[in-house]
């Protein structure tokens, strides 16, 4: 691949961009560590100084987490940087705001894979790498530790090793690692990388042939089971280390179509023929129109460019998931992948479908962080779409100067949202105010015999753990916990030390009949709205209360 | 004679299964509603006929014509406001039938009849947008929704938010057996340059986002017969450019399409009557 200084020289200003948005107040936006991301950076400060995790296992290859079992990769990778600047929000979110500007690196040379025409590929992959880099999606989860960005980051690397290993086969044993590295990193590609492997081997099935031995082949079968052995392990032992949380969002678990069901079988009546009731109220039909309704959601226009995913912490006020001027370019750039035959179009058109599948089956749809890798088709089908769109206008340098007014606004407008309306209004959404809580609660602790904190809001104790730099190997052998799943899958803390973090909260009952003399209570707002014997409040950025504190003494 | 024959058999479904329990389906009406809904059904006749033939005349391709028919009068929306009392339906005949006038006359006499469009228009909604301008406010954010709504396959496949009791919710303008089918024939006109269609269709589609009235979105019906003909074109280039392998994916589509229709019917005769009746009190006019 000879790449021109001009090429280059783009390429690292495209970086610099990414970079930029993604490092630059790392700490403060998003205002608030999510649960989910506090929770793996104290994990990854468990490993770092004891070797096990909070829960006391050993080098896991599944974090037991709340209950949801994490995949562990995105916290092994926080441990250098714990190592090197502490326990902070910087530490948790760098790898993922690396990772996700590596990605933009990565997209440059797979879509230059993709694509045959040398020209046309070199201002495409640049175009797919600039697109990316002001995607407000990628930047949303690349700036928060979420584990799809480093998901994405192996299944791309993954996916380009693949096509240079057509090539030369010693590659292949690097791309196995690193879709290995991704099923290790999220639970959707554990869906999501066999059927885009088994497309690659469809579409490259005789180049492949061509390249590769039998000796490499029993390599490759042999490395794979090498690589997969510690998650089978751990299977055996614990079964709901393969997929997690799924189990409790899965529409099979969520029991609206049967209670519907139920609801038109009665309908029918009870002279009605069974096999005619049966024929049209079945399982088989039911669940299967509904996983195609919640499969095709995520084309929703609305969902793409107005309101975004209402799922916390994924939105961003006012603004869909993409910029809203890729509506125009993401049909255009797939008519014309189709329309040109490019050779790589099957891929480009199963990873989207792969992409999307795995939370078709889930209940909480359309979803931005389960679908997350199909960014990468957004945005190559995007550079396709401007680039044609401007060659096929006859005053070009216009056409230019038009897509880049209609971007310069849209990514304006999401610069807006993200960094001045969501930390000021919405800095609920991201569990903001237990950092603050727990600085305070730091100075008055001695004069209590306990802390409560009700069990809402995130998981309040991971909270605690992390800001107070708290023992791992205390907490491993002090905490309370009882393993009972709630309803929606997750495992609760009771206590540790002098904290306690009950389930059942009843402020109005508890102040009238508190037992303990000597307790501090920390209760959010919406749990004591009426009540002004605070002795202390913590407030949101626009100045409502977020928790209000309430001593006994 | 083949093609006749077929193009009969459709007349006469579509006559049967809006005629069976008419004066019973949906509930609640009186002696002179029924007489309007017997309109209604014939008014959906006459359009199929006029769709049939203007596909015909345009593309000059029988099969496309008969199955952009049939397709027609399958759609959920069309079964449902055929047999109700239902403006749109009658505004949609009126305008099959003018469009089929002005393609078989000359140039004075086509400009006269398009002249008739508007008066249509006035007639069967009084209450557009358009002729209100006055008192019309424009809200730009809610217009994209309205026209994202218009435009998801939520609401083509799956959901149908235009209408309060005429109809069942829980299906969309088309069954979803005919998604692929839609999918394809949206590519292949793009892919043959033939924007017009299209392009008719985005334009219903703003003028129903516009209403104030939204979700109740009865302009958009007009896009109706254009919808048939894109997924009868899909049909038609799927059979022609499948290989015989894979013609039992086409039997699984067909199979498709006539389960979820008999699903549809089940629907509509069983569980509708008893979801409206539930609600009658809310009901403040016949229809």
């Amino acid at each position: 691949m000879n790449l021109s200084n001009k090429t280059y020289f783009l390429l690292i200003l495209i970086v610099i961009l990414a970079a930029t948005i993604r490092l630059i107040w790392l700490d403060k936006y998003p205002s608030s560590l999510y649960s989910d991301e506090i929770d793996q950076g104290y994990n990854a400060y468990s490993l770092m100084l004891t070797g096990k995790d909070e829960h006391g296992v050993y080098m896991p290859v599944s974090l037991r987490s709340f209950g949801d079992w994490k995949p562990p990769l995105p916290s092994y990778f926080m441990i250098p940087f714990i190592r090197l600047i502490g326990l902070s929000e910087v530490s948790v979110r760098m790898p993922s705001a690396l990772l996700g500007i590596i990605t933009i690196i990565l997209i440059f040379f797979l879509t230059m894979e993709l694509f045959s025409d040398q020209e046309k590929r070199t201002k495409i992959a640049l175009l797919s790498s600039f697109f990316l880099s002001i995607s407000p999606w990628d930047i949303l989860q690349s700036r928060a530790a979420m584990l799809v960005v480093t998901g994405l980051f192996f299944l791309v690397f993954g996916v380009y090793l693949f096509m240079k290993g057509l090539k030369n086969s010693k590659l292949l044993y690097l791309c196995e690692l690193s879709f290995a590295l991704s099923i290790y990193s999220y639970y959707g590609l554990r869906v999501v990388i066999p059927v885009i492997l088994i497309t690659l081997l469809f579409s490259f099935k005789k180049r492949l042939l061509g390249t590769l031995t039998h000796k490499d082949f029993l390599g490759l079968f042999i490395l794979g089971c090498i690589l997969l052995l510690p998650l089978l392990i751990s299977f055996i032992k614990q079964p709901d280390v393969i997929f997690g949380r799924a189990k409790t969002v899965s529409i099979f678990y969520d029991q609206g179509i049967n209670l519907r069901k139920w609801e038109l079988i009665t309908q029918d009546g009870i002279n009605a023929n069974p096999l005619i009731t049966r024929l049209f109220h079945n399982n088989f039909y039911m669940y299967g129109r509904n996983i195609l309704q919640r499969f095709l959601s995520h084309f929703d226009g609305r969902y793409l460019f107005m309101i975004g995913d209402t799922s916390q912490p994924f939105q961003i006020p006012n603004m869909g998931i993409l910029n809203f001027t890729d509506l125009f370019f993401i049909p255009l750039g797939l008519l014309v992948i189709f329309k040109k035959n490019y050779a790589s179009r099957w891929l480009i058109f199963c990873w989207i479908i792969a992409g999307i599948l795995p939370s078709a089956f889930t209940f909480v749809t359309p979803s931005s962080n389960r679908t997350f890798n199909a960014i990468v088709i957004y945005s190559i089908l995007v550079a396709v779409g401007t680039f044609y769109f401007a060659r096929i206008l006859s005053k070009r340098l216009l056409g230019i100067f038009v897509i880049s007014l209609l971007y310069s606004l849209s990514f304006g407008y999401f610069l807006n949202q993200y960094f001045v309306e969501l930390p000021i209004n919405h800095a609920d959404w991201w569990n903001y105010g237990w950092k603050q809580v727990v600085e305070m609660v730091k100075n008055k602790e001695d004069k209590y015999n306990n802390i409560i904190v009700p069990d809402v809001n995130g998981m309040p104790y991971i909270y605690f753990l992390f800001y107070e730099k708290y023992s791992p190997e205390e907490f491993q052998k002090r905490a309370i916990k009882t393993y009972i799943a709630d309803r929606f899958g997750y495992e609760h803390v009771e206590g540790f030390g002098k904290y306690l973090f009950p389930n059942e909260f009843d402020w109005n009952f508890i102040k009238k009949n508190s037992l303990d003399k000597h307790a501090l209570y920390i209760v959010p707002e919406d749990l004591a709205k009426s009540d002004t014997n605070y002795i202390n409040a913590i407030y949101y950025p626009n100045g409502k209360i977020a928790f209000k504190i309430f001593a006994y003494e | 004679m083949k093609g006749k024959i077929l193009f009969l058999g459709i007349l006469v479904f579509t006559a049967v299964t809006r005629l069976f329990l008419l004066n019973k389906i949906p509930p609640s009406i009186n002696s002179s509603v029924y007489i309007w809904r017997l309109l209604s059904v014939f008014a959906c006749l006459i359009s199929t006929i006029v769709v049939y033939t203007l596909v015909k005349m345009n593309v000059r391709k029988k099969k496309i014509a008969l199955l952009s028919s049939w397709i027609f009068v399958n759609l959920p929306w069309v079964f449902e406001q055929s047999r109700i009392i239902s403006s749109p339906n009658l505004a949609l005949t009126l305008v099959l039938l003018i469009m089929l006038l002005v393609l078989n006359t000359k140039y004075k006499l086509r400009v006269v009849f398009l002249l008739f469009i508007p008066v249509i228009f006035f007639v069967s909604y009084p209450k557009m947008w358009i002729f209100h301008a006055s008192e019309f406010k424009f809200n730009y954010i809610n217009f994209i929704n309205n026209l994202f709504m218009l435009f998801s396959f939520d609401f083509l496949f799956f959901k149908n938010f235009t209408f309060w009791w005429g109809g069942v919710k829980e299906f969309g303008v088309m069954f979803t057996a005919f998604l692929p089918f839609f999918i394809v024939g949206i590519y292949e006109m793009i892919n043959r340059q033939e924007f017009k269609l299209l392009l008719l269709i985005v334009f219903f589609g703003i003028f129903s986002a516009l209403s104030p009235y939204f979700p109740e979105s009865r302009e958009f019906y007009l896009a109706v017969p254009i919808i048939s003909f894109i997924t009868a074109l899909g049909i038609y280039c799927v059979t022609q450019k499948m290989k015989s392998v894979n013609r039992s994916i086409l039997i699984f589509m067909i199979f498709l399409i006539l389960y979820e229709s008999a699903q549809f019917f089940h629907f509509y005769f069983i569980h509708y009557p008893q979801q409206i009746i539930s609600n009658v009190s809310q009901i403040h006019e016949s229809f």
